[in-house]
């Protein structure tokens, strides 16, 4: 009698683990990203005032990422909001860092970025300041989502900003 | 009974198992499209910003070779897949760009349309281990590393033009030396030329004035150039991507200046269906340096009649543009590639493989259209021969053979 049950939970537990092997054995076999740093902008709210928004820095920073990363830090857009060089449901990049031996990062956006991403505007080398005044056309305003993306491991974290209209 | 139960439940488990043991197996890479062969080519490209005129017309005709050498069956049955990105001349853009693309399928060539774009991307293709083209810069050269020039350096080139105003000079019969003047870009790729150049100048005794720059988008030159001309110039070496060559020699001709002082442009110079229909009477007698054919010698080649139907052009709109892409990227690539697959199989070749071919094509030829690679594991230089063309009539007329760039690179103190 002892036997047949010893034998029972043997077969039992055998049964269990090659029913539960299909879900276990096909896990993903690729590890985690590791964790995400953090990800901080400053100022966290400004006006859409072209030309003046091209004079105020927009930083970013972060902690806590690999050394050495880098990291790719993007504008999500909401649905419907176009712009030259962003297919539909794409990010709009504006800025890149590499994280230095601590895992911090400090970066701006750059003028050129501003002109072609937050007012979509136009460059032409031709034109004195090589900005197509008529190209302008600010994001709408809002409350957007920034992402940081650690462009070889792909861990992300975000953060947000908010673009006012400008003062009549 | 209870035995038989379990017995049952027992096999039951094995054969739910079984079927998907296979299905565990490591993923094997997605197949190629249509089961075909291929490698790809990444172009971190400006196609609606700064430089998109420079860009659209390059990639094009870089498109138009992939595709005429795809039709032809690539190389060795293998063909090369273009995917064009426009970043719009933006850094961050190129970065999002490559993180999106960097898992492409064979990826084994990137194109940085600006030197920013390269360095903002440099340490993530070393770590991938992939290689990039890049424009001129003498860094490059200096510290020979995935990055590979599109031709020579700018400050070789200006070196060129230099041997070319001493010999212009002397064959006139004019006695010592010609005093030049520079005028370029106030951004990093005018002040290129001058890290080399200006040591260059100095050894082989031209009388370089003080460089003059402007920043992109002037419209009037013509008190940079006056000053210039009153400090004697002879020759005037001038910069930018056309238009704004034509533009600054528009300036000069309606300063009278243009009858009085030769000008040479470098690479970026008046081409024949900008400048040349923009102002020829301004452009007329220009010099301009070339790291590959132009004008009816480009377009008489029997490849350019291929490249000007595949990129759906009349061929009279063919420009040098369209050739030097096709030549320094396009047949590169593919001479790259074909050395890479004598020593490994498609199925096995890697972008290190891809990367060691570069380095191992020294010599080899382009159909004349552009000088013989210089690549080797301590050179990226893809070429050190330019030609000097002129402008008549809004027409770019050769004027010398292919003439070897000075080596002015190393004259400069990169430390």
């Amino acid at each position: 009698m002892h036997c047949f049950s010893y034998k029972k939970a043997l077969v039992a537990a055998i049964s269990i683990a090659l029913l539960l092997l299909p879900i276990v054995g096909c896990a993903p076999e690729e590890a985690a990203p590791p964790a995400a740093g953090s990800i901080h902008v400053t100022p966290s709210s400004l006006e859409l005032a072209f030309p003046l928004m091209l004079v105020i820095p927009i930083n970013f920073n972060g902690t806590g990422w690999q050394p050495g990363e880098a990291i790719a830090i993007e504008l999500v857009l909401p649905p419907g909001v176009q712009m030259k060089g962003v297919e539909p449901g794409e990010n709009a990049p504006v800025a890149f860092a590499y994280a230095d031996e601590e895992g911090n990062f400090n970066t701006s956006m750059e003028t050129t970025t501003k002109i072609l991403t937050i007012f979509r505007g136009d460059l032409d080398l031709t034109r004195p300041g090589n900005v197509v005044p008529e190209s302008i056309n600010p994001i709408p305003p809002g409350t957007y989502t920034i992402e940081a993306i650690a462009v070889l491991s792909g861990s992300s974290n975000e953060t947000t900003i908010t673009f006012t209209a400008p003062e009549e | 009974m209870e035995k038989k139960k379990f017995l049952l439940l027992l096999v039951a488990s094995v054969l739910v198992a079984l079927p998907m043991l296979p299905g565990c197996a490591p993923e094997e890479e997605a197949p190629p499209l249509e089961e075909e062969k291929y490698i790809t080519y990444l172009s971190l490209a400006d196609y609606t910003g700064a430089i998109a005129g420079l860009n659209v017309p390059a990639d094009e005709g870089l498109k138009a070779y992939f595709d005429y050498l795809n039709d032809k069956g690539g190389v060795n049955g293998v063909k090369i897949k273009f995917i064009g990105v426009d970043t719009r001349y933006d850094a961050a853009r190129a970065v999002s760009a490559y993180r999106r693309y960097r898992g492409e399928h064979k990826l084994m060539m990137i194109n940085a349309i600006g030197t920013h774009l390269d360095k903002a991307i440099a340490p993530l293709v070393e770590e991938d281990g992939l290689c990039v083209f890049t424009p001129a810069d003498g860094y490059y050269v200096a510290h020979p590393g995935r990055g590979f020039l599109w031709y020579m350096t700018y400050q070789d080139m200006f070196g060129a033009a230099l041997d070319w105003m001493l010999d212009d000079w002397h064959a006139k019969g004019n006695p010592g030396m010609p005093t030049v003047g520079y005028y370029h870009w106030d951004n990093p790729y005018g002040h290129e030329a001058l890290r080399g150049g200006k040591e260059y100048a100095e050894k082989i005794g031209v009388n370089l004035l003080p460089p003059e720059f402007n920043p992109p988008g002037t419209v009037d030159h013509s008190i940079p150039l006056t000053r210039l001309a009153d400090s004697g110039a002879n020759y005037i070496y001038i910069g930018g991507i056309d238009p704004n060559p034509t533009i600054v020699l528009k300036s000069a001709y309606d300063l009278g200046l243009t009858e009085k002082i030769q000008f040479v442009t470098d690479v970026y110079g008046p081409s024949e269906t900008v400048g040349g229909r923009l102002y020829p009477e301004a452009i007329e007698g220009c010099v301009v340096v070339r790291a590959g054919v132009d004008g009816d010698e480009a377009r008489s080649h029997p490849l350019a009649k291929e490249i000007a139907k595949y990129a759906g052009i009349p061929l009279s709109d063919l420009d040098w543009v369209h050739i030097m892409a096709a030549a320094s990227w396009g047949m590169t690539t593919e001479i790259a590639l074909r050395k890479a697959l004598e020593t490994v199989s498609y199925e096995d070749l890697t972008s290190n493989d891809f990367y060691k071919a570069l380095q191992n094509i020294t010599g080899a030829e382009r159909e004349g259209l552009m000088g013989p690679i210089a690549y080797t594991d301590t050179e990226r230089r893809q070429s050190w021969d330019v030609k000097f063309y002129q402008f008549h009539d809004g027409k770019s007329v050769p004027i010398t053979d292919w003439r070897r760039c000075p080596d002015t690179v190393s004259l400069y103190d990169w430390e």
